[in-house]
């Protein structure tokens, strides 16, 4: 028989191609104690029992070693870890011939059947630690090319370096609408059941099983694609003052900076809330047009004895709505901090999963850092506009006249409408009381804890899946645990007995 | 319910003290106490009757306490001829001896002139909105700007108004009424000049039937539109001088 993996005694040093396991010395082994086997003869004597000799065996160890590493193979795209074996070695078996029939076997074993497939599952939780549907957008991710050693075997560890080189979310969550902002609850759940989540410490101490990080660089690209598929809508109305107001409003978030910090936070900076649409409509009940009211006969002492009386040139209080499109005149950009937080989701319905989640530190601190000068004249025309729609149908001199009667636009503004000379301040307060910029950040809120879904592992993972008769593997997750620094998001997890 | 523009004010440019509308009120002095029958007529049909009663003290029934001026609004006894006679009773209207009422139209197309007989043994008509004479007094506002004749149709004689195009700032705040005199030879002062609110007040000595008509009216060109920026277009602001203090600066607790 041939065999075509031919043994070497070198054993590369480098940190990706080491000695996979080195067998501890010979000894000789004592029986386990406790077993109930016959103590004499051993022999099938007369048709019985045959019993074996426990007490006259021969234990022995064999030391074997083995050379082999991993490498990574395939086009960017579809990498593969690879890892393998290439030469064994057990020590003092003889005949040669049978040491090296037990090697060919062991090597065409472990590079044929059992290491592709572990670096399959290796493979997957490196270059796809989550999966995005085709129509969610994509993501790619490539060895790295710059660390010395990738795979690196060292410190009793399989390290794999990875480059997040691309990631797109065309998340279609439909827009948060405001109402239904901050919901509470316990969090998503796959395949229609629902998760309570709950918290978990962790039990061991020492090195954990598994870590995973990513660095800074990586994680403001995921966060940032996050943040892109927030998309806010809300229509509302509310009164300020004399005027009844009802808004429209649509908004997006763009550019910011992400900083990952040493005190375990995340700090999202200078967000640039981009107003779609900023649609409010204001109303008012201006006072009764009318003339008469003078004096006709007057009395020579004191007062009026007869006086003249008034008409009205409408039918009541006339009410003047102006509509003005805010979107596009507003900069305003929000700062907020949010920390990750790790649940432990009970299941109903579904498996057991870990949750890890973005959980937003309050307050969000907004600034409209400007607002452009022409909202003030944008206003006054409007008005003007509304006056003339108010006045629809009537001859332009009786419009004159009309204008004339209620005063210029600026005394319109100043005594019937009581707004103060500082327009654009008075409509961001108007703004601010109805609730506009409450409500985007509550959705906001409400989008980073409830609606993103969270990144979920589930309890156990399957590592490999159903083969035929044979049952899929699955690994117990005892413990995630994320930790952040100014570097890096570190995930952490103990895999259980 | 929403308001609307009444564009009847601003249709009835012509007036006419014999077809009251809006724009015009009628003023009698009610001299002798006693009861008086109205009579509301649109051209020759009668559209509605009430009761005016002019009293010396507080009486018993009818009102509580006489005032020196009673409006009396046609509006709203413009009836249908059914319910005439039940108006009579229900639409009273009292004034102090020597009071005046007032007689207006508080919307629709107006055109009413309106009667008073006094009752008793035998009806003296003393008051004829078509024939005003001393005791009477015409009010009218007239809204849209140009220049009109003024003419008495009893004795022809004629006087000139300019009303004034209307400009803000120029429209007084409280208009006060400019005073017309109507004599048998002349309407006095034979041109007038106002602004488009202040009402004109005719006084008679001789028997009158008031008319303002348009003979040129006064029109402005419109505003060049261009200037006017109606329409909101989007526009795409500057970009913010980040060393500028924030216009608003917002914690909010969501």
């Amino acid at each position: 028989m041939s065999c075509k993996y031919k043994f070497s005694k070198s054993v590369s040093r480098q940190k990706n191609r080491q000695a996979l396991l080195v067998s501890s010395k010979s000894r000789k082994k004592r029986p386990a104690s406790g077993i109930s086997i016959p103590t004499v003869g051993g022999i099938n004597q007369g048709g019985g029992i045959t019993v074996l000799p426990t007490q006259e065996l021969d234990c022995f160890c064999l030391d074997l070693y083995a050379t082999g590493g991993a490498k990574i193979t395939g086009q960017v795209g579809n990498q593969q870890i690879q890892p393998f074996v290439d030469g064994i070695d057990i020590v003092d078996l003889k005949p040669d011939a049978l040491e090296n029939i037990i090697n060919c076997y062991a090597l065409l074993a472990l590079n044929q059947g059992i290491l592709p497939t572990v670096g399959r599952a290796a493979s997957n939780l490196a270059f796809v630690p989550f999966s995005i549907p085709g129509n969610l957008g994509s993501i790619l991710m490539s060895a790295s090319t710059t660390v010395a050693n990738n795979p690196a075997i060292e410190d009793d560890q399989l390290k794999i370096f990875v480059n997040l080189d691309n990631l797109v979310l065309n998340i279609s969550i439909p827009p948060t609408i405001c109402q239904s902002s901050s919901s509470g609850g316990g969090g998503s759940s796959g395949g229609g059941g629902s998760v309570t989540r709950t918290t978990r410490g962790r039990t061991r101490t020492g090195n954990f099983d598994l870590t995973a990080a990513i660095s800074a660089k990586a994680f403001e690209k995921i966060f940032g694609a996050v943040i892109k598929g927030f998309h806010f809508s809300c229509a509302g109305s509310g009164s300020y003052g004399i005027f009844s107001a009802s808004y429209d409003v649509e908004a997006h978030l763009e550019g910011g900076s992400i900083q990952l910090r040493n005190n375990g936070t995340i700090e999202v900076s200078d967000l640039e809330i981009k107003w779609d649409t900023l649609s409010l409509n204001l109303c008012v009940t201006i006072p009764e047009i009318c003339v008469g009211g003078g004096c006709a006969i007057p009395n020579p002492f004191d007062g009026c004895i007869v006086s003249i009386p008034k008409f009205c040139f409408f039918s009541g209080n006339p009410e003047i709505c102006i509509p003005i499109n805010l979107g596009g005149l507003i900069t305003s950009e929000v700062t907020f901090s949010a920390g990750i937080q790790v649940f432990y989701g009970i299941g109903s319905g579904v498996t057991n999963r870990w949750q890890i989640v973005i959980v937003p530190t309050l307050p969000f601190d907004l600034q409209i850092i400007d607002v452009a000068d022409t909202v003030g004249d944008l206003f006054k025309n409007l008005l003007d506009g509304a006056i003339d729609t108010l006045l629809g149908g009537a001859p332009d001199w009786a419009k004159d006249l009309l204008k004339a009667i209620v005063g210029s636009v600026d005394d319109l503004i100043r005594t019937v409408l009581d707004i103060p000379d500082d327009i654009t301040g008075w409509l961001m307060d108007m703004l601010t009381n109805l609730g506009v910029f409450d409500v985007l950040l509550a959705a906001l809120n409400g989008y980073l804890t409830n609606i993103i879904p969270p990144l979920e592992i589930d309890d156990p993972v399957q590592v490999l899946p159903q083969d035929g008769a044979l049952i899929p593997v699955m690994v117990p997750i005892e413990f995630i645990g994320v930790q952040i620094n100014a570097n890096e998001m570190v995930i952490e997890g103990d895999v259980g007995n | 319910m929403k308001s609307v523009l009444n564009p009847l004010v601003f249709s009835q440019v012509n007036l006419d003290s014999a077809s009251l509308t809006m724009l015009t009120s009628t003023i009698h002095k009610v001299s002798e106490a006693g009861i008086y029958d109205g009579t509301i007529k649109r051209g020759s049909d009668t559209v509605g009757l009430f009761r005016l009663t002019a009293i010396d003290v507080v009486p018993t029934d009818c009102a509580k306490e006489a005032k020196s001026q009673v409006n009396i609004d046609l509006k709203s006894l413009d009836l249908p001829a059914t319910d005439h006679i039940e108006s009579l009773s229900n639409n009273c209207f009292q004034v102090k001896t020597g009071g005046y009422a007032v007689f207006h139209v508080s919307g629709g197309a107006g055109g009413y002139s309106v009667e008073l007989q006094k009752t008793g043994e035998q009806k003296t008509k003393v008051f004829d909105s078509k024939k005003l004479d001393e005791n009477d007094n015409f009010i009218a506002t007239v809204l849209r700007p140009g220049t009109y004749n003024i003419t008495n149709i009893d004795n022809k004689t004629k006087a000139e108004l300019i009303v004034a195009y209307p400009e803000i700032g120029k429209i007084p705040k409280h208009p006060q009424a400019v005073k017309v005199e109507c004599t048998p030879k002349a309407i006095t002062p034979g041109k007038v000049k106002i602004n488009p609110t202040e009402p004109l007040l005719f006084s008679f000595k001789t028997t009158s039937g008031i008319k303002i008509e348009l003979t040129k009216p006064e029109d402005r060109p419109k505003k060049n539109e261009q200037t006017k920026t109606i329409k909101q277009t989007k526009t795409q602001p500057t970009p913010p001088n980040k060393n500028k203090p924030p216009v608003r600066h917002l914690h909010i607790n969501v």
